[in-house]
């Protein structure tokens, strides 16, 4: 039996397990192209599926243009996944048009179809003011928008659209590019990312993030409050607090004032996971007293993920016990560079008393040796389960035997071996301990 | 209680009842006859594909079965190509029999089975040019010359991103 004897429905879903989800950054046109040239048979079942045909990217070419005039109504009528954002940020493109006329272009081509829109994501500032369809309500299947832009020179508090009521808006990011904050009332929204906002695009003052909360309290599941709010703006106080009773996942980096707002005025009955940097910050008398006197504010909170760790740790180690209580399983270095397990990092992960489960994205065993030897010192309850990600080599036959007796469960996936300065991952299986020592 | 199922090639197969549930097809036959000893035949699949099957609904007999809350066909390509250590070494057979057993997941409707089938012939084209993908398959470039020339001037446009 050959490939081509399969039913064409069954090759339909090979190809679109091998071209890339159309909602993700991946450009899938290499694959697209690759697929219509094998075969008639291949060719035309990728034809006739418009699923596979759904990801338009901003192209930066005459010849890119073309292509995308040629698979838009390939898409028929499948929900659209659009990206502006262009591969390179140069003022001009090496043929003279500026990223600017080409996003204006990409738009125009594609207005008409906003009925479809599904996914945009847009980091070029003009682009985002040029998205007219979803400032006037023509796109109602809008699920996801995410506008990553930089500053442009103008008051953007006056010129900000209104973002409009929509019932499938499911996820909003938006950094450096403000809308209407006192005019929201899309309330459909569960995963809500804030990022970067300056005096000129500004973020929600106080009074408007708690309202955009409010709005938000049984439906929004995640939540992200990035980079520094300009303006620093005064505590509001509600006289009752705001219940974000689906909230499970609150994603901060600094605790700065629009992060300690929300954990002023709102209560987190649901709230299992917290990502963070440490130490938290300049924490206000105000939200200190809170705590105090609402030592389950937090309580929910199981796991903690650390993004970074600054010097000076040590001092604010109570005040970060005293904000998280209940942390009991760490996440450590995922999604940033921690390469070291650092002195602030050790001392943390030591002296963190409520941690029974551990993930560590790169270390040696010799340091994570280190610190669980200093831990038990202290707290002789050995860690329920330890995670390694990827265990710097060479492995010391002496250290992976004393961390196996110490841990109920560890699991190493990959083993970095450097020789010669190339480094290489293998699979944790395929690691040999010999005897003497090392791998 | 076991249950029996015969092949195209007159060959019987008794398994336990849990791991022929793992197909739907098996799954509706039998709520629609009750119980009974009557052998259920399954005239589109042959004996050796129906053992290698087999292996596959046995190591995974205790899986939660698919709700039928899958998500939507749009949505169904958020999926990953990636493949479970065990089922990446149960898949890794000729080429012959990975589209045999695909024809017969598809077939008895025992879709996990039908995904890992798919996902490796996907991960089998990845990083490979139309001509290297021919030859893998043996398949025949049968196209016109006005599709060659249209599919020339794509490659341009594409090239060009």
């Amino acid at each position: 039996m050959l490939i081509n004897g399969l039913p064409v429905e069954i090759l339909g879903i090979i190809f679109e397990l091998f071209v890339p989800s159309p909602d993700c950054w991946i450009d899938p046109t290499t694959y697209l192209v690759l697929l219509c040239s094998v075969c008639r048979l291949w060719r035309q079942v990728a034809l006739q599926n418009p699923l596979l045909w759904t990801a338009l990217h901003l192209p930066m070419s005459e010849a890119a243009f073309q292509w995308t005039e040629c698979i838009l109504p390939r898409s028929r009528s499948a929900p659209l996944h659009i990206f502006v954002v262009p591969k390179y940020h140069e003022p001009k493109s090496p043929a003279g048009t500026t990223i600017k006329e080409w996003s204006s272009r990409f738009l125009k081509l594609i207005e008409g179809h906003s009925q479809r829109w599904r996914t945009v994501e847009v980091d070029v500032p003009e682009a985002a003011i040029d998205l007219t369809p979803i400032w006037k309500g023509q796109a109602p299947m809008l699920q996801k928008l995410v506008i990553d832009t930089l500053p442009l020179s103008r008051d953007s508090r006056n010129t900000a659209p209104v973002l409009p009521a929509n019932n499938h808006l499911a996820l909003l990011d938006l950094s450096g590019f403000p809308v209407r904050w006192d005019q929201w009332n899309c309330t459909s929204i569960t995963n809500l990312e804030l990022g970067f906002f300056t005096a000129r695009e500004p973020g929600p003052n106080p009074i408007e993030l708690c309202n955009i909360l409010s709005l938000l309290s049984t439906q929004l599941r995640e939540l992200s409050i990035l980079g520094k709010w300009q303006p620093i703006s005064d505590h509001v106080s509600n006289s009752t607090p705001i219940l974000l009773e689906s909230l499970e996942s609150f994603t901060t980096s600094r605790w700065e004032w629009p992060v300690q707002e929300v954990l002023l005025n709102c209560s987190f009955p649901v709230l299992e996971h917290f990502d963070t940097k440490l130490p938290l910050g300049n924490l206000s008398i105000r939200l200190l007293s809170r705590l105090s006197m609402e030592p389950a504010l937090l309580q929910s909170v199981k796991r903690l993920s650390v993004k970074d760790i600054e010097d000076e740790l040590e001092v604010s180690m109570e005040e970060i016990q005293l904000v998280f209580p209940q942390a009991s399983h760490v996440q450590f270095g995922y999604g940033i560079d921690l390469e070291i397990l650092d002195h602030s990092s050790s001392c943390f992960l030591s002296n963190w008393a409520c941690m029974d489960q551990l993930d560590i994205y790169e270390a040696s065993l010799a340091e994570i040796r280190q610190i669980l030897a200093k831990r038990y010192e202290k707290y002789p309850t050995p860690l329920l389960e330890l995670k390694l990600n990827r265990a710097l080599g060479p492995i010391h036959r002496a250290d992976y035997e004393w961390v196996i007796s110490r841990v109920k469960c560890l699991t190493i996936e990959q083993v970095v071996i450097t020789c010669n300065g190339i480094s290489e991952s293998l699979p944790f299986e395929n690691i040999y301990i010999i005897p003497q020592g090392v791998v | 209680m076991p249950v029996l199922l015969v092949t195209s090639d007159n060959e019987q197969f008794r398994v336990e009842k849990v791991v022929a549930q793992r197909s739907v097809l098996i799954k509706n036959m039998l709520e629609d006859v009750g119980e009974s000893d009557q052998p259920i035949p399954l005239p589109n699949v042959t004996a050796p594909v129906l053992k290698k099957v087999l292996e596959y609904c046995d190591h995974h007999q205790t899986d939660p079965l698919p709700t039928g809350d899958e998500p939507s066909a749009d949505e169904s390509r958020k999926r990953t190509t990636d493949i479970s250590e065990w089922d990446q070494k149960f898949i890794t057979v000729d080429q012959e029999m990975l589209f045999e057993i695909i024809l017969a997941a598809n077939y008895l409707d025992i879709k996990p089975l039908l995904d890992v089938g798919c996902k490796t012939v996907a991960n089998m084209i990845k990083g490979k040019s139309p001509e290297e993908i021919r030859k893998l398959f043996n398949i025949v470039n049968d196209f016109t010359p006005e599709e060659e020339a249209q599919i020339k001037k794509e490659n341009e446009w594409a090239e060009d991103r």
